[in-house]
């Protein structure tokens, strides 16, 4: 399973990365990737994935390496503390738990661009477009697992049909 | 019963590997926010490994979008629909070097130093990828070390400016645009000369700031390059003022650009190769 996570994660690296979509419209599917390796697998493949997604992500960033390794990070542990409080099988809380994950993202975000960057980086526009972003992402949320979730399933059927066909042969 | 010491066991590791996480994010950062920093070979191997997955991508993009346009939808008036849109944005881009030629004529210098820049050599270039989110705003190009492209080099396109480069692989290069929050040009009004610093504010919009309040500044009002920055040829269009706001507390007033180039439209550009040793000169 950890290359259909390697793949998947990968896959929407590049898809966030080709099309110029303007910040409130583009949601963050990687951190609803992790989101969804972290409810799904190891906690420990979680943050692999984050730790090789993050650097992946800083090369291609504008940011010092390592601030979207603390961002993915944040997303994995995120989810660690609050699946205890929300039942991510519902899709309430689904949104809510995402909403709090990306909320837990701009602190650390925030924080480390205020230590990083010689100019301010808060904006009011930036409030607007950080909660645009949130929302989208958070409304989503359901969807978009539900989708990793169909993904993740037919992946694990075509291994499955693969390995009994190889047995049969052999 | 036994299942606790496992389950305990099982929370220090994650413990353990969530530390040295962090203590890698800190390494990392460190360690990158030097100028010349170490992992700057590792970065751009990720880089050299990772973007020809873009370029394939743009290139399947491009072959079907061709194949599309060319055979199935009427081959002709796409042509001449191509033809003439390139015609209508060379002559908006050829009408602001007329105006500002006009308003600079009696100043010979001036003159010719856009006969200067309008032999600047350049480079095409495509880009490969956007980092687009909510913080920080560059662009991917497909042309390199190898190709010449240095630190600095202004990036434009039809419109006007893009961005600047900021990073560069022996491949690829990376690019600040315009509406990069860390982004900021020296810039004039072209109607009256006023002066002030234009900054990114990360939407698809720019601030024109540092203008005093008692300063004319218009809805509709182009705005340039100054080319004290060093890093834009003079006269390059930046953008168009969209919102005046004098109401605002302070001394200066609130002035809204709206880009000249449309970065969600971005997909070839061109990037000016001597622009520094030009405006070195005397």
């Amino acid at each position: 399973m950890v290359l259909f996570y390697l793949l998947l994660g990968f896959f929407l690296f590049f898809l966030q990365h080709l099309l110029p979509l303007p910040a409130p419209v583009r949601l963050d599917l990687l951190t609803l990737f992790l989101v969804f390796v972290t409810l799904r697998a190891d906690f420990i493949v979680a943050v692999v994935l984050a730790l090789l997604l993050g650097f992946v992500l800083d090369c291609y960033g504008l940011a010092p390496l390592g601030v979207q390794v603390a961002l993915l990070l944040t997303a994995v542990v995120g989810t660690a503390l609050v699946r205890r409080h929300f039942n991510f099988l519902y899709i309430l809380p689904q949104i809510a738990g995402v909403a709090v994950i990306m909320l837990l993202q701009g602190l650390v975000m925030l924080g480390l661009l205020h230590l990083l960057l010689p100019v301010p980086v808060v904006y009011p526009t930036m409030v607007w477009q950080v909660l645009l972003q949130l929302s989208g992402t958070a409304l989503s949320a359901p969807l978009v697992l539900g989708l990793f979730n169909l993904l993740e399933k037919a992946w694990r059927r075509w291994l499955l049909q693969k390995s009994v066909r190889t047995s049969l042969e052999t | 019963m036994n299942n606790k010491p496992d389950d305990l066991s099982h929370r220090r590791l994650h413990l353990l590997i969530l530390v040295v996480s962090i203590l890698l994010i800190f390494i990392l950062i460190s360690a990158s926010i030097r100028d010349q920093h170490p992992l700057r070979p590792l970065e751009a191997m990720v880089v050299k490994a990772t973007a020809p997955v873009f370029n394939l991508f743009h290139e399947s993009v491009a072959l079907v979008s061709r194949i599309w346009r060319g055979y199935i939808y009427l081959v002709g008036v796409q042509a001449e629909n191509e033809r003439l849109k390139l015609q209508a944005q060379e002559s908006l881009s050829k009408e602001a070097l007329y105006q500002e030629t006009l308003l600079e004529k009696e100043r010979l210098r001036q003159l010719l130093e856009f006969k200067n820049q309008a032999a600047l050599p350049v480079t095409g270039a495509r880009i490969i990828g956007f980092d687009f989110s909510i913080w920080f705003k560059c662009a991917f190009l497909d042309k390199g070390s190898n190709d010449g492209l240095k630190w600095g080099m202004p990036v434009i396109n039809a419109a006007g400016v893009v961005g600047r480069v900021v990073q560069v692989y022996p491949e690829y290069a990376k690019v600040l645009l315009l509406i990069d929050r860390t982004s900021a040009v020296d810039a004039i009004v072209q109607r009256n000369r006023v002066r002030g610093i234009l900054n990114g504010v990360g939407a698809n919009r720019c601030f024109l700031r540092y203008i005093h309040k008692n300063q004319d500044v218009q809805v509709g009002d182009v705005i340039l390059a100054s080319g004290l920055g060093g890093v834009f040829p003079r006269g390059m269009v930046l953008g168009t003022v969209t919102a005046v706001d004098k109401k605002v507390p302070g001394l200066f007033q609130e002035v809204e650009v709206e880009p000249a180039a449309d970065y969600t439209r971005l997909e070839e550009v061109l990037v000016v190769k001597t622009v520094q040793t030009v405006l070195s000169k005397p």
